[in-house]
């Protein structure tokens, strides 16, 4: 992609050619050539998992913005995080919750540690990829928000998502849809307000902020604290990068996170496919209509006879 | 021969071949000589277009492709009806 | 269908006119020449029909139960598991067993190997019924079916694998069903009908192979999404789309193969002499094109191993299950084709065949749920979930052997045509 573009550039030069490419340029403000900007000003958070004390706040205040029904123990029964569910150790996003705050203990700290989960809003999101009938869409404020209007309910968006976000609402007979966080878009983030989460944790363990100022912010407090943090900001890159992002004192892995996800975005690996079909779409046609000509044999050997014949 | 086809279909194929040639002569004249419809031309559907991220992006390049490909399907078997017509 | 092969010697309606000279009715060519207390007699003689009606019995409640009450009443609605035994089965399962007809389609009409010709109609039906049973089984799994025409004229997600795989099989469907019904036109009596589809023969066909590399391609492409979920060994980001296309070759091959045995066993006084003779000729035609691919496929399964430099993988207990799977599922099935082939004995092509069929359903779920999630728990699919599949597939079987029963397949039409 990269280097596609700046070859572009070289070797066409002056003239129309240059001028569009160079108002393409001017018009998306890129300054890498070809290098997407991703919305430079879009918003993210950044999560500190040092600071999270699983108060569960966020999740309740994420039920009440959205308006999902209220779960069987109350938001300040921490029994739910012993519980174990079916084949996952863990909770994880439901139908019934955008947002799961779980517990974990981890041996070089003497107290468990917590880590809210929800949609990380990536930057290139798997689902809205794999989506064949653009349910989905990433917004300039960064949120990926989702349209049940033209859903069918295949659920690629379910195996595609590396994070395993998006749910589905099996209940629901005529009226099924996926069910995921989607950064509180329509209430909160159009009008530049965090989402309830953010707004809702007494510790500041989350914070709400441009995308490129919360990278700055979370690796100062790793230069700063080395010995409270890894030198890792989770999110930054994976997945091609989130919006959401994670600071952790321990190794990611022991925190719940999926550290096996690779940085290319989910497209890259569909992408060798895609390039193919309009090649097979094009070059079928010519080439297999060629090999019904060679292999109608009889007409061109009697047609060769013929010419002997005449000479 | 099994692809044979009346004089009238014949005319047909031959006028569209003609049309086809015509409107894609006129297409690479107008980028070769770098006239303002073809800019206008990219512009009005869409293949100048502000990309932020590789996803949109790729929906854009495919549905392009796909249309094109669409196209190609018209062309191709007028295109060989046309080649495999027999002398009369 | 006792009932014939005891009374009667000649096959039964293989034209439009009575032995006597005068028409058959629609309804004497539907009730195969039978009045109908006869036909109702001959269908509950057959223990097979008593089957089909328990299994219809207990399905279709539950997929009543399914629509009424949603995915969650059949299933275990599982987040971590969106894709159950519906898709496994029914989509991933079924459509490559139905590569059949576009790979007698091209022999036959493209390459002109007119001695295919007893078996390609049989080749056509299995296609047909195949990718229609595929969409039935979609319509079951989809939150809401009833937005199926959605990404073709709604709201349309080009980049999207599946946007490709929903217009190629509602494409590809509707070029099987043209080139299925001349048959039906013969048989209904409609020759300009098969005039028509006659003249776009060629241009069906090319498009039947455009759309079945793609769409068999798709499928396998549709895992390129999770590539951090599908175990590595089942998942080959570069080439998923040629396995998928590659082993749909052998296993719609295959796939005829069982059919026409059980076509000859069961149907025997359906089918006319041209197929019954010709059938183990046919038979170890089709063997050889199943090796070719199967070696294929074996190659270019280790090709990306050795890509995605997934070696180490072999030595775990993943990797002897996939080593398992290959052996069983496809080299020992390629064995016995060679063997077939080379003693000319067409009865271990039907064995081998076997394998073959089951062992592309196995590597399908395997990509599918066994191999999903890899790392995390195994999901078992509901009971209900089983039902229905059981449920839908019979339908499939009783669709195929009602047309089987009536139409030109496996008998060459007497009357005009």
């Amino acid at each position: 992609m990269n280097n596609k573009i700046i070859n572009r550039r070289n070797f066409i030069k002056g003239g129309f050619a240059s001028t569009i490419v160079a108002s393409q340029l001017k018009v998306t403000g890129v300054k890498a050539a070809g290098d997407f900007d991703h919305y430079p000003d879009s918003m993210g958070v950044l999560v500190d998992i040092n600071r999270c004390v699983g108060c569960r706040s966020c999740e309740a205040a994420c039920n009440k913005e959205q308006g999902l029904p209220e779960p069987e123990k109350p938001f300040n029964d921490y029994s739910v995080f012993d519980e174990i569910h079916h084949g996952r150790m863990e909770r994880r996003t439901r139908e019934d919750r955008y947002t799961v705050v779980n517990k974990y203990n981890v041996a070089e700290i003497d107290h468990p540690l917590f880590r809210k989960a929800q949609c990380n809003h990536c930057l290139e999101p798997a689902c809205l990829t794999s989506c064949f009938v653009k349910a989905y869409s990433k917004t300039p404020e960064g949120a990926v928000i989702y349209n049940p209007d033209v859903c069918v309910g295949c659920r690629t968006c379910m195996i595609a998502c590396p994070f395993y976000v998006p749910t589905f609402k099996y209940s629901s007979a005529f009226s099924p849809r996926i069910m995921k966080c989607i950064f509180c878009y329509d209430t909160r983030l159009k009008v530049g307000r965090p989402p309830a989460c953010v707004e809702a944790c007494p510790q500041e363990a989350l914070i709400f902020g441009k995308r490129a100022d919360l990278l700055d912010i979370a690796r100062k407090r790793i230069t700063n604290n080395s010995s409270k943090y890894v030198n890792h900001i989770y999110g930054e890159k994976e997945a091609g990068g989130t919006a959401w992002l994670y600071i952790s004192p321990v190794e990611f892995s022991k925190v719940g996170f999926n550290t096996h996800i690779s940085q290319e975005p989910i497209i890259n690996f569909v992408r060798d496919f895609l390039s193919m079909v309009p090649m097979v779409l094009m070059i079928w046609p010519a080439l297999f209509a060629g090999f019904h000509l060679l292999a109608n044999r009889k007409d061109a050997n009697s047609r060769h006879d013929n010419d002997h014949q005449e000479v | 021969m099994k692809y044979e086809i009346n004089h009238q279909r014949d005319w047909i194929s031959f006028i569209l071949m003609i049309q086809i040639s015509i409107a894609v002569g006129m297409m690479l004249l107008g980028f070769i000589f770098q006239a303002e419809w073809a800019k206008n031309f990219m512009i009005g559907v869409g293949m100048i277009k502000p990309m932020h991220n590789q996803v949109d992006y790729y929906t854009y390049i495919k549905g392009i492709e796909y249309l094109l490909c669409v196209y190609y399907f018209m062309v191709f078997p007028v295109f060989y009806i046309f080649v495999n017509k027999k002398k009369q | 269908m006792k009932l014939f092969t005891i009374n009667k010697q000649e096959l039964p309606i293989v034209d439009h006119f009575r032995p006597d000279g005068s028409k058959w009715t629609l309804k004497e060519k539907l009730l195969l020449g039978l009045t109908f207390q006869d036909y109702r007699k001959q269908f509950f003689r057959n223990p097979v029909n008593w089957v089909v009606i328990i299994i219809f019995l207990t399905g279709i409640p539950i997929i009543i139960e399914r629509y009424v009450y949603g995915l969650a009443s059949v299933t275990h609605s599982s987040n971590d598991y969106p894709w159950g035994l519906f898709l496994g089965f029914g989509l991933f399962g079924m459509v490559p067993l139905s590569a059949s007809g576009f790979l007698l389609g091209t022999t036959v009409e493209l390459f002109g190997r007119k001695d295919f010709h007893p078996i390609e109609r049989l080749a056509l039906l299995n296609g047909l019924l195949g990718y229609f049973f595929a969409v039935c089984f979609l319509l079951v799994d989809l939150g809401l079916p009833w937005r199926l025409p959605y990404p073709m004229f709604v709201s349309l997600g080009p980049a999207a694998v599946l946007f490709l795989v929903a217009w190629h099989v509602a494409t590809y469907l509707s070029v099987q069903i043209a080139e299925v019904l001349p048959s039906f036109f013969e048989w209904i009596g409609w020759l300009k009908g098969k005039k028509v589809i006659r003249g776009m023969v060629l241009g069906l066909t090319i498009a039947g192979i455009i759309l079945s590399t793609l769409h068999q391609g798709a499928l396998g492409a549709l895992f390129t999404y999770a590539p951090g979920k599908v175990h590595p060994l089942w998942l080959s980001a570069n080439f998923q789309w040629l396995h998928f296309f590659c082993s749909s070759i052998f296993g719609g091959l295959s796939m005829v193969i069982v059919v026409s045995t059980l076509c000859k066993k069961f149907l025997a006084w359906r089918c006319d002499d041209h197929f019954l003779v010709s059938l183990d000729r046919l038979t170890l035609g089709l063997a050889k094109g199943c090796v070719f691919a199967m070696i294929t496929y074996i190659a270019i399964k280790f090709a990306a191993i050795a890509h995605d430099k997934e070696w180490v993988y072999l030595l775990t207990g993943w990797g002897q299950y996939y080593l398992f799977e290959i052996s069983l599922a496809v080299l020992l099935p390629m064995m016995l084709y060679v063997l077939a082939i080379r003693k000319g004995n067409a009865t271990v092509a039907r064995v081998a065949a076997i394998f073959a069929v089951l062992g592309i359903l196995w590597n399908r779920i395997n990509t599918c749920l066994v191999c999903f999630n890899w790392y995390m728990y195994r999901e078992i699919p509901h009971w209900k979930e089983v039902a229905i599949t059981i449920t839908v597939y019979t339908a499939y079987i009783v669709t195929y052997r009602f047309i089987l029963y009536r139409l030109p397949i496996l008998y060459e039409w007497k009357g005009a045509k």
